[in-house]
């Protein structure tokens, strides 16, 4: 498992790095006394695949480190969760979008009853309409149809 | 004196109505987040970010800068009473703090954590007061190269002192500075890597990937990590005060970690976090009683304490005169700032006195009301502490998005704050930390702009750009901090393994 994360990070990391060289190259780089706009992003790239390369050898601290699990509901609700505010702000407007957000989100913990996290849904999006949209005035729509 | 004629213009700012509201607002707000693990002061900025669009700038400042603070002081709350620190600064307080509240004695261990923090605090303003004008002085006669230097040095600093693994940070770092890249190039105006997409022309929004990285990854990580039935602790007034014998001890570790807390505050890129770590080793290792640590010794929980407030206010002293953030938080408030117009940098004093002073008198008078809200009004953090966290967390996320979105309006910082997240998740179980990448998100465009006119200015020539007396000496503080991350990854039996 350690074994696992330190090769897929130091993939991750070299992907991100030759991203980088690649995405640098198609402008123009220029020489060390006038950089292009390329120059920096390529000199980045060039150390995080150095890095990627460093993190494949080095192993200090990384079983200390590496105690963070990633279990998957609670990860996939709580994006899901955002993605729906802003999904719904735009259709709906914001209080279905906080209504909405909101009990996506409580879905993250399987302990949570649908009583309660309906009723915690209905009076944070009050709470937030009235907050943001009356009394700070933000210009946002509270109600809208599609 | 000049002094004193910059007192009486910041309090006369700091002392109006609606400042002093705000600062008790945000103080207020600063505890309650600091108190509540699963939310940091990151998040609660994000969050409140609308209501600062409405304000004048001082006001937003000191609101923001009073929830930064304030959320140091209510960290060790949860560390002593549920050993789960509220904020990462907090955790090592945890060690000698939990131990203390098992043996009855968590009103003294609050009561410790509050004075030091106080003084802690105290301190570093008063070392702001009189360094932040000289420094803004000195940085007036600071040219590109200068720059490049000090944004140098606290990019390695942000990546070595950072709690993982100094290459892991380094490679954060450097990712944030790739992140900064994209944009309009400041020199020449080509957008770079913006995939035609105008929106992107002014670059990522400093807000989003901080939400993304800090509060919903955040959120996922406190769920994931499962949180411990709330404690029905109850704590008196009168059993907070301390004995004699404890004073004593407190007050030497508490000075030292003042000392500590503000030279890493000052330092660009190191924060609260290495601060606490570091003065608590100290402590221990200076001890002539090292075993009592880990079970309830009074230095373990002053020193650390007192170590993250005074980094913390230290921290405001690069990032409003250099305009370089002392930490990941002060990043993202330097956003909020410039988005009010006001640029922190060696102008700031001369341009908007008002607005600086205006800052340093309301760090005192928010210290004041943290000591008010952390001793006598106690009793309120440690029922608020049995509030479920599966309540709070969607309202929290809820405040999250709307706080990104009212920065533009744009639902694609939505999209960032997705993205975002899922990349904090995905590092965090890879063991790599966020901070340092929020850092070079700020530091990589000045480091690269600075470079690159350091070099035209110098017609090439490297040398130049390194030997200028003030570069020269950043240049060497760099080096005994990359020193410092070799010996610590090549020698791991540090302080950091003694503490975990």
């Amino acid at each position: 498992m350690a074994l696992n994360n330190r090769w897929m990070s130091a993939i991750f990391v070299a992907l991100i790095g030759l991203t980088a060289v690649l995405g640098g190259l198609s402008y123009d780089v220029g020489t060390l006394t006038r950089m292009g706009p390329g120059f920096f992003p390529i000199a980045i790239g060039a150390l995080l695949m150095l890095c990627a390369g460093l993190l494949c050898l080095g192993s200090d601290g990384q079983n200390a480190a590496s105690e963070a699990t990633f279990s998957l509901r609670p990860t996939f609700f709580i994006l899901l969760a955002v993605a729906t505010f802003g999904l719904v702000l735009q259709w709906f407007g914001l209080f279905l979008a906080v209504f909405a957000a909101i009990v996506v989100a409580s879905l993250a913990v399987s302990a949570n009853g649908w009583v309660p996290m309906l009723l915690l849904a209905l009076g944070a999006s009050t709470a937030c309409s009235l907050l943001f949209g009356v009394v700070i005035g933000m210009p946002i729509d509270l109600f809208r149809l599609p | 004196m000049d002094m004193l004629s910059n007192i009486s213009l910041g309090l006369s700012v700091s002392l109006t109505l609606t400042n002093l509201a705000f600062c008790f607002f945000g103080v207020l707000l600063g505890t309650l987040v600091g108190v509540l693990p699963g939310i940091g002061a990151i998040a609660a900025i994000g969050m409140i970010l609308p209501v600062t669009f409405y304000l004048e700038p001082t006001t937003a400042i000191v609101m923001l800068a009073g929830v930064y603070y304030g959320a140091e002081y209510g960290g060790s709350t949860a560390a002593i009473l549920l050993n789960l620190p509220g904020t990462p600064s907090s955790a090592v307080t945890s060690l000698d703090g939990y131990p203390l509240a098992k043996g009855g004695k968590a009103g003294i261990a609050l009561f410790v954590t509050t004075i030091a923090s106080f003084i802690g605090g105290s301190l570093a303003i008063i070392l702001l007061m009189f360094a932040a004008p000289a420094l803004a002085q000195a940085a007036l006669a600071f040219g590109p190269a200068e720059f490049f230097a000090v944004t140098t040095l606290g990019l390695v600093a942000s990546a070595g002192v950072a709690q993982g693994a100094p290459l892991k940070g380094v490679t954060m770092v450097l990712i944030g500075m790739l992140l900064g890249t994209i944009g309009a190039d400041a020199n020449t105006g080509i957008a770079r890597f913006t995939f035609n997409n105008i929106q992107l022309y002014d670059g990522l929004s400093i807000v989003a990937i901080a939400m993304g990285l800090f509060g919903v990854a955040e959120i996922v990580s406190s769920i994931q990590g499962g949180w411990r039935e709330r404690s029905r602790q109850k704590v008196s007034l009168r059993s907070m005060i301390p004995s004699k014998t404890q004073m004593r001890e407190m007050l030497p570790a508490t000075l030292r970690g003042s000392a500590i807390g503000s030279f890493f505050g000052v330092l660009p890129g190191a924060g609260p976090t290495i601060a606490s770590f570091l003065s608590y080793g100290v402590e221990k290792r200076i001890s002539t009683e090292p075993g009592k640590f880990g079970k309830g010794a009074i230095e373990g929980v002053a020193a650390p304490e007192a170590s993250n407030n005074a980094a913390v206010q230290a921290a405001f002293i690069p990032t409003l005169t250099l305009g370089i953030p002392g930490s990941a938080t002060l990043a993202l408030m330097m956003g909020a700032l410039i988005i009010h117009g006001v640029q922190p940098g060696p102008q700031m004093m001369s341009q908007h006195p008002a607005v600086f002073w205006g800052l340093v008198m309301s760090f005192w008078i928010g210290n004041v009301l943290l000591l008010i809200l952390n001793i006598p009004f106690i009793g309120v953090w440690v029922r608020l502490l049995q509030v479920p966290y599966n309540y709070l967390y969607p309202v929290v996320l809820a405040l999250i998005c709307i706080g990104v979105y009212s920065v533009s309006n744009n639902p694609g910082d939505l999209l960032l704050v997705l993205a975002f997240g899922v990349f904090g998740c995905l590092v965090r179980v890879f063991g790599f930390e966020c901070a340092p990448l929020l850092i070079g998100f700020v530091l990589g465009p000045l480091l690269e702009d600075n470079l690159r006119r350091a070099m035209v200015l110098s017609r090439g020539n490297f040398i130049n750009v390194v030997s200028s007396p003030i570069s020269a000496s950043a240049f060497l503080l760099t080096l005994a901090v990359i020193a410092w991350m070799l010996r610590s990854a090549l020698r791991p039996a540090t302080v950091k393994r003694s503490v975990a």
